[in-house]
């Protein structure tokens, strides 16, 4: 219990300094600060008004303007290093949108767990990557010349819930201009909060093209959930208590939370770094 | 130190043999259990410091402008209005 509140501290704390430009939201004005050349390990828009630092998932999408000219290391720099040290522990610990979803899966109503669709619909954040996310900026650089972020414009819920609605209550003037698309958008972001009250993690496990990402990295992240296989008696239960859609702890839809520690009846599971003692590693 | 050794005698020779296994020892115990993973653990490292060089690179060639012109302006895709 001591590691969720641990866990839930880290991730209010990660939502506070993600957003920490707090008279933004007043001023209905985006920083412009020094930070805003960095990103955030997490999904957080860059258009939230509070917003100190970058998306990385919008900046991707930017940064693929230059391509083929250019590769856009920098951006890519901050995902391979993100990925690598925590993989899909970002999800779990340091996203402001799945302590939003969490909170909502808190509501007290009848939950859908997971089962052979919802892990056959895990996939489909690898379909949104590859095609809102890499394909479509590319097409529009290349019909339009200018690249356009097609996963913020068409899906992202963040950017509606984090930047339009704190920037359209500050300035009136831009719920003016809002039409079809912004109607869509509101749409997306109603349907993934009330799918989360029903569906841990909705967006994260379905939807999120940041989490596919990172998941490519579970394996070899450094942080992560360590197996002890001398004493794992391959019960299952941590892949039963598991509210993600995982095979096994570790694997690509595993974000780490930590929940599959509390019930593994051998102690099995750590979350700490391996330590490297007189004779081998112990895992 | 290394429990059970035992002075075998004083000679050059024998000293020498002696700090022989005792390096033999010390470094089978300092030896990396390369298990899967740790080769993955490694892997990760390997990862993150290209990471770091990618950063660095993205640094040197301004990149950095590109990400920063994006945040500091209202992005009306995400908002829902462009």
């Amino acid at each position: 219990m001591a590691k969720r509140r641990t866990r839930k501290i880290v991730q209010v704390i990660s939502a506070v300094l993600y957003n920490a430009n707090v008279g933004g939201f007043a001023s209905g004005t985006l920083y412009r600060g020094a930070t805003k050349n960095v990103c955030v390990p997490g999904l957080n828009c860059y258009s939230c008004p509070g917003a100190v630092a970058a998306c990385p998932l919008g900046s991707l999408q930017v940064a693929l303007g230059t391509f083929p000219k250019a590769f856009p290391l920098y951006v890519v720099g901050f995902l391979l290093l993100f990925g690598a040290l925590f993989g899909r522990l970002i999800c779990s610990f340091a996203c402001p949108f799945g302590l939003i979803q969490e909170l909502l899966y808190r509501i007290p109503t009848r939950k859908l767990r997971k089962n052979k669709l919802t892990r056959a619909l895990s996939a489909l954040k690898y379909v949104i990557l590859g095609v809102f996310v890499i394909a479509l900026p590319i097409y529009y650089l290349i019909v339009n010349g200018v690249v356009s972020p097609a996963f913020c414009k068409f899906v992202c819920p963040a950017g509606t819930l984090e930047g339009a609605f704190p920037l359209m209550i500050a300035d009136h003037s831009l719920f003016d201009m809002a039409g079809l698309l912004f109607i869509w958008k509101v749409f997306v972001l109603v349907a993934v909060v009330v799918s989360s009250v029903f569906v841990y993690r909705s967006f994260c496990r379905f939807i999120c093209p940041l989490g596919a990402i990172y998941s490519f990295f579970n394996r070899v992240a450094i942080f992560g959930i360590r197996v002890d296989e001398k004493k794992c008696t391959h019960c299952n239960r941590c892949v039963r208590a598991c509210k993600m859609d995982v095979k096994k702890v570790n694997d690509r839809e595993c974000i780490r939370c930590g929940e599959c520690r509390d019930v593994c009846p051998t102690g099995a599971l750590d979350s700490r770094l391996p330590k490297l003692k007189g004779k081998g590693i112990e895992k | 130190m290394i429990r059970g050794s035992t002075q075998l005698g004083s000679g050059p020779s024998v000293i020498l043999f002696q700090t022989y296994l005792q390096a033999c020892v010390i470094m089978h115990a300092a030896t990396i259990d390369e298990t899967e993973a740790q080769m993955r653990r490694l892997t990760g490292v390997g990862i993150a410091l290209l990471g770091i060089a990618f950063i660095l690179l993205g640094v040197a060639l301004v990149q950095y402008r590109g990400v920063f012109f994006k945040a500091i302006m209202i992005c009306f895709e995400c908002i829902g209005i462009g």
